[in-house]
C-alpha cells in the first residue's frame, strides 16, 4: 500500500464512529442472531452474554456469520447467568508496593500485550498482561447488576448481505441509537479461525491461574536488554593477568513470554553472579530459564576456551600462603513452588591457585556440589547456597632444564562454601543486594578462613540508565596471619 | 483484538475540582494535556482524581489558532524509508508496535517502526496551516461527585466511554501512554544509531567459497544466519569456511563469526576453529603454509566493539594474530600469538555505499611462561630445530580498506585493499630476521539470480617483498600472484 493510499485508508477508518467496545452478532441462520459479548469458546459451543442480559450457549456448527458493532458501553443493566457460566477471574496487581485488587470479571478481548475484561460491574477494562500479579477464580453468581449503563434503544443494522432481515430494536428508552456493523465474517474458514483464536487466548488466562503457584513473582525476567560495563578495583578472583573483568561489556538479554510463562536471561560479559564462589565481576556466558515449576541455569567462563592454557592461575600472581579461586562452569537446576526455589548445582567446577608456605605452587580445579534455597516475593528476595569439595591437587612447580618435573607434591584440598544473598527493591529507583560468603579451605596442614561481605547498590535513572556500585571486604585468616582486602567497583548500564 | 479508539479525548478532573479537557500528548511523571485553547497544561499524576475518556470520530482541530513553541516541541519530522516521504506529526496513541500520529494537516497516520528511516525534532519554526483546535462538545453527566460540573459548551453530544475514578485505573490508563511515548522516544533515539532498521543481511544462507592457490579447508561450506528485530538487538552469525571481512588477511579460514548491534553499541567476534585458544598455533583446518614466499596472518580470534552514530561507526578491539612466514624452500616460521594486537575500525555508510577502514598493530614476542617449542613451528633448510631458538620478536602494521557498492538491488561490487609491513627476528643458535612488505587486492562482484541464489566472482591479487638475514646471509624474496575464485550461495 502506498503512503497516500495508507492515509486515505486511515482517514476512512477514523472517519467512522469510534467506540470502546466491540459487540458481536452471531448469526445462526439467515436472520436469527444473538447480539452480545463472547465470553467463552470451546470446540462445540460459544457462550455469549447477550444484550438482553442473558447468558446463551450457541452451537458452533450452526453459526453462519459473525458481525461486529462498535459501542461505547455494554448496554445491559442486569446479567442473569445459567449453569456452566464462564469463570469469573479476579486480578490483583502491584500498586505502591502492595498487591491490591484490580478487577473481577470475564476476559473478552486479547492482544499480545493486553487483555480486556468485562468487569462484574459491566465496565470494560483493558490492562497490560504484565499488570497481572495474582489471579484467582471467583464463585459465579446467578445475577450481576451492571452499574455503568444508561437506557437507550439500539438498532443494530444487519450487514449488507442480510439487509432483507427484519429490523430488531434492543433495549428501552427514548433515544434510538443506530449502530452499523463494522465487519461481517461469513466464510467458514475465517469463522473457525476467529473462534479458535478466542479459545486459545482464553486458555492463556486459565493457564495463568493454573501455573501462578510456580512463580514467586509473575515475571522474574522482563523483556529488556541491558548493555553495561564494570570497572572494578581490587579484584582477587574474578580477574587474573590473562582474564580481565574491567571494561568488558555485559550484554544481558531478558525475555518473558508473559506472566507465569516461560522466561529467561542470557548474559555475556563481565558481571557479578549470585551463584559465584566470590562476589566480584567475572566474564561469563550465563543462561537461566524458568518454565513453570522448573528452572535451569548454565554458566561457563568463555575465556576458558579463548585463553586455553593461559586461563589458569600463574605462580607470579600469588603471594606466599595465599589462594585464589574462580568459577569455571556450573549447571544449576531446581524446582520452584510458591515463593520458594530449590537450588542444586550438581556440576560446578572452580579453578584454584594456591601457594604454600614453602612456595610450592598448585593450580587445578575442584568439583564442588552446591545446594540451597531461594525465596522471592514482590518486595525482596533471599537465597543461600552451601557446598563442599574434597580433591587432590598436584603441584608441578619444580622442573629440570628440559621441563621435566623433578619435584612435586600432591595435597588434599578441602573446601567448604556458604553464600547468602539478600536483595530488596526500595522503590522504583533504588535497590540493593547484600551477600555474605564464607569459604574455609584446608590444604594438608594449612587453613584459610575467608569471609566476604559485599553490598551491591542499584540506581535507575530515568527508565534507561542503570548504575551499580559494589563494595566488598574480604577477610582472609590463615593460621598465623590475617588480611583484609577492600574492593570497589562501579558499573554503568543502558536499558533498552 | 483490543478495541482501537480513533482518539481518546479526555476530561481530567484535578483535586481542586477543575476540569481540563483535551488530548493527552505527554506522560512521564507529569501528564501534559493539549487543551482546546491550544495551550498545554501540565498536571502531576497524583493530582488527578478522575479521567473521563471520549471516543471521538471528528477531528478536534479547526483553523482558528496558532501553534506555539511549546506545542511544536511535541511534533516530529518523520522520514519514511519508502520514497523518503516526510510526515510532520505528533504521537498521541499507541497500539502494540504501532504509533498513531496526528499530522500537521490534522490527519491521523499509523506507522510501524520498520517503515521509519529517521525521526527529528522540529528545530525551525513550523507553520501548521491546517492545524488548530476547535474542541469537542462533551457531556459531563457521567461524572457525579461533589464537584460542580462545568457548564456545557453545547448540547453535550459526546458521552464518556470510560470513567476512571480510582488511582489504580488512572495509573494503568496513563501507563499505556507512558509506555507508548517511551517506545516512540526510544525509536527516535535509535534512528540516530541505526543506518537502516536492520543493518545485516536478513536471509539465512549456505555457501561455498573456492579460490585458487589455497589449500582446501576441511570444512569448505559456510552457513550464515541472522537474528533480531528492526531498531533493536540484531546479529549475524557465520560458521564454516569463508573470507573474513575484517581480518588482516584475504585467505579463507574455518571460522565462527558473530556480529551484533544493539542501540549505539556493536560488537564483533571471529574465532578460528582450527586454533581458537589464544597462543595456540592454528592446525590443519587453517590456511596452513603460504603457497609462495610471503607472510600470512593466521589468527586465533579477533574481537572488537564500538559505537555507531548516524552514518558513522567506530570500533576498537584486538586479536591474537599468529603470522606464518614462508621463505620458500629456505626457512619458515609459524608463530603463536602471545600478546593481543590492537585493531581499530572506522566505518561510513552513504546510500548504496559502505566504507570500512581498519588498522591492526601487532607487537609480540616469545613468552617466558611457556616453552619456545609451544610457541613456534620451524622448517629450515639448514636443519634448525625449534629448540635451537631462544626467543623471537615480531612487530607489524596492517591497514585494510574496503568499499561495498550496491549498484543495483541484485548486483554489488566490493573492493578491498590490504597494506602491511613488519619485522620479525629470532635469536638462538642461528638468528633469522625478516623485513616484509605486502599489498593485496580483493575484488568481489556479486549477482543475485532470482530469489534463492547468488554468485560472486572473486579476484585476489597480492604482492609481497621479504628481505631476510639468516646466519649472516641476506636474501630477498618477491612474489606477485593473482588468484581467481567464486562463491556460490543458497538463500533461505
Amino acid at each position: 500500500m502506498s503512503f497516500f493510499s495508507k492515509i486515505f485508508f486511515l482517514v476512512f477508518i477514523f472517519s467512522t464512529q469510534a467506540y470502546a467496545l466491540d459487540l458481536n452478532a452471531i448469526y445462526l441462520s439467515s436472520c436469527a442472531r444473538e447480539v452480545g459479548l463472547i465470553t467463552q469458546v470451546n470446540s462445540t459451543s460459544i457462550t455469549m452474554f447477550n444484550i438482553k442480559g442473558q447468558m446463551v450457549k450457541l452451537p458452533r456448527y450452526e453459526i453462519v456469520g459473525l458481525a461486529s458493532y462498535p459501542l461505547d458501553k455494554f448496554p445491559v443493566q442486569k446479567m442473569e447467568l445459567g449453569n456452566n457460566a464462564p469463570a469469573v477471574y479476579s486480578i490483583r496487581t502491584l500498586y505502591n508496593s502492595k498487591i491490591v485488587d484490580f478487577v473481577s470479571g470475564w476476559p473478552i478481548r486479547f492482544s499480545k500485550d493486553k487483555v480486556t475484561f468485562l468487569s462484574e460491574k459491566g465496565e470494560e477494562i483493558t490492562f497490560s498482561r504484565s499488570s497481572i500479579w495474582e489471579i484467582s477464580e471467583q464463585p459465579v453468581k446467578k445475577e450481576y447488576r451492571f452499574t455503568q449503563t444508561r437506557s437507550k434503544k439500539y438498532d443494530f443494522y444487519h450487514p449488507a448481505s442480510l439487509r432483507k432481515c427484519r429490523k430488531s430494536v434492543y433495549g428501552s428508552g427514548k433515544r434510538l441509537v443506530k449502530v452499523y456493523p463494522q465487519e461481517f465474517v461469513s466464510d467458514p474458514v475465517n469463522l473457525k479461525k476467529r473462534f479458535d483464536k478466542f479459545a486459545t487466548d482464553r486458555k492463556v488466562i486459565d493457564m495463568y491461574n493454573r501455573t501462578q503457584s510456580f512463580y514467586a513473582v509473575p515475571e522474574v525476567y522482563k523483556n529488556q536488554t541491558t548493555l553495561g560495563l564494570w570497572t572494578f578495583g581490587g579484584a582477587r578472583h574474578g580477574a587474573s593477568n590473562n582474564r580481565a573483568n574491567n571494561w568488558t561489556p555485559i550484554l544481558e538479554n531478558q525475555f518473558s513470554s508473559g506472566p507465569f510463562g516461560y522466561q529467561h536471561i542470557f548474559t555475556t560479559g563481565a558481571n557479578t553472579n549470585d551463584y559465584f564462589i566470590h562476589e566480584e565481576p567475572q566474564t561469563q556466558m550465563y543462561y537461566n530459564f524458568k518454565a513453570d515449576y522448573f528452572h535451569l541455569a548454565y554458566y561457563i567462563d568463555p575465556t576458558l576456551i579463548l585463553m586455553g592454557k593461559r586461563y589458569r592461575w600463574f605462580d607470579d600472581e600469588l603471594g606466599n600462603e595465599e589462594y585464589r579461586i574462580n568459577d569455571m562452569s556450573f549447571v544449576e537446576l531446581g524446582f520452584d513452588f510458591g515463593h520458594l526455589s530449590l537450588l542444586m548445582q550438581f556440576s560446578s567446577e572452580v579453578q584454584i591457585g594456591y601457594k604454600d608456605s614453602e612456595d610450592y605452587f598448585y593450580d587445578g580445579s575442584l568439583s564442588i556440589g552446591k545446594y540451597g534455597l531461594a525465596y522471592r516475593n514482590h518486595l525482596f528476595f533471599g537465597s543461600f547456597l552451601v557446598g563442599t569439595a574434597l580433591e587432590n591437587v598436584r603441584s608441578d612447580d619444580f622442573k629440570d632444564e628440559n621441563g621435566n618435573v623433578i619435584d612435586f607434591k600432591i595435597s588434599e584440598f578441602n573446601l567448604k562454601f556458604l553464600r547468602v544473598n539478600f536483595g530488596q527493591h526500595l522503590n522504583d529507583k533504588w535497590s540493593y543486594k547484600v551477600s555474605y560468603i564464607k569459604r574455609d579451605l584446608t590444604v594438608t596442614d594449612s587453613e584459610f578462613n575467608t569471609s566476604i561481605i559485599s553490598n551491591e547498590m542499584e540506581y535507575k535513572y530515568s527508565y534507561k540508565y542503570l548504575f551499580k556500585s559494589l563494595i566488598s571486604v574480604e577477610s582472609l585468616s590463615t593460621l598465623d596471619k590475617d588480611y583484609n582486602f577492600l574492593k570497589f567497583g562501579i558499573s554503568g548500564n543502558l536499558v533498552f | 483484538m483490543v478495541p482501537v479508539f480513533a482518539r481518546d479525548y479526555v476530561v481530567v478532573q484535578n483535586d481542586k475540582c477543575q476540569f481540563i479537557q483535551g488530548l493527552i500528548i505527554g506522560v512521564d511523571e507529569n501528564v501534559q494535556i493539549l487543551m482546546d485553547s491550544g495551550r498545554i497544561i501540565t498536571l502531576n499524576e497524583s493530582k488527578i482524581s478522575t479521567i473521563l475518556t471520549y471516543g471521538i470520530n471528528e477531528s478536534p482541530f479547526s483553523s482558528k489558532f496558532k501553534v506555539d513553541k511549546d506545542l511544536q516541541s511535541f511534533f516530529r519530522k518523520i522520514k519514511l524509508r519508502e520514497d523518503d516521504q516526510v510526515i510532520t506529526g505528533m504521537p498521541f496513541q499507541f497500539i502494540e508496535d504501532l504509533v498513531f500520529l496526528l499530522t500537521d494537516e490534522g490527519r491521523v497516520v499509523v506507522l510501524g517502526a520498520s517503515e521509519v528511516k529517521n525521526i527529528e525534532a522540529l528545530e525551525e519554526a513550523h507553520s501548521f496551516d491546517k492545524l488548530a483546535m476547535k474542541g469537542i462538545d462533551v457531556d459531563f453527566e457521567e461524572k457525579a461527585n461533589e464537584c460542580d460540573l462545568p457548564a456545557r459548551k453545547g448540547r453535550g453530544s459526546k458521552t464518556a466511554i470510560r470513567v476512571l475514578g480510582d488511582n489504580l485505573k488512572i495509573s494503568e490508563y496513563l501507563n499505556n501512554y507512558r509506555v507508548g511515548l517511551r517506545a516512540f522516544k526510544d525509536l527516535e533515539e535509535r534512528t540516530d544509531f541505526y543506518f537502516k532498521p536492520y543493518v545485516f543481511p536478513k536471509r539465512n544462507r549456505m555457501g561455498l567459497v573456492q579460490i585458487t592457490g589455497q589449500k582446501e579447508l576441511a570444512l569448505p561450506f559456510f552457513y550464515q544466519w541472522s537474528t533480531g528485530e528492526d531498531f533493536h538487538f540484531q546479529s549475524i552469525n557465520k560458521f564454516g569456511g569463508t573470507i573474513s571481512s575484517y581480518l588482516p588477511t584475504f585467505e579463507k579460514n574455518t571460522v565462527f563469526t558473530s556480529e551484533f548491534k544493539s542501540h549505539f553499541f556493536h560488537g564483533y567476534f571471529e574465532g578460528n576453529l582450527s586454533g581458537l585458544s589464544a597462543g595456540s598455533i592454528p592446525g590443519d583446518f587453517s590456511v596452513s603454509a603460504p603457497t609462495n614466499s610471503g607472510v600470512v596472518n593466521n589468527f586465533n580470534y579477533m574481537a572488537f566493539m564500538g559505537g555507531d552514530w548516524k552514518n558513522f561507526s567506530f570500533s576498537y578491539g584486538g586479536g591474537y594474530f599468529a603470522p606464518y612466514f614462508n621463505l620458500k624452500k629456505y626457512e619458515s616460521r609459524e608463530l603463536a600469538a602471545n600478546a593481543i594486537s590492537t585493531a581499530v575500525r572506522l566505518g561510513y555508510q552513504y546510500k548504496r555505499f559502505k566504507f570500512n577502514v581498519l588498522g591492526y598493530f601487532m607487537d609480540d614476542s616469545s613468552s617466558s611462561s611457556f616453552e619456545i617449542k609451544d610457541q613456534l613451528n620451524v622448517e629450515s633448510e639448514s636443519g634448525l630445530e625449534r629448540d635451537d631458538i631462544n626467543s623471537f620478536e615480531y612487530q607489524a602494521k596492517y591497514y585494510r580498506a574496503s568499499v561495498l557498492w550496491d549498484i543495483l538491488d541484485d548486483l554489488s561490487l566490493q573492493a578491498d585493499v590490504l597494506l602491511g609491513s613488519g619485522e620479525y627476528s629470532d635469536a638462538g643458535s642461528t638468528a633469522l630476521s625478516i623485513d616484509h612488505e605486502m599489498q593485496a587486492y580483493l575484488i568481489q562482484l556479486k549477482r543475485s539470480f532470482g530469489h534463492y541464489v547468488t554468485l560472486t566472482l572473486i579476484m585476489k591479487s597480492e604482492s609481497q617483498k621479504l628481505s631476510s638475514t639468516f646466519g649472516g646471509t641476506d636474501k630477498d624474496f618477491d612474489s606477485d600472484n593473482t588468484y581467481y575464485g567464486g562463491r556460490f550461495e543458497l538463500l533461505f
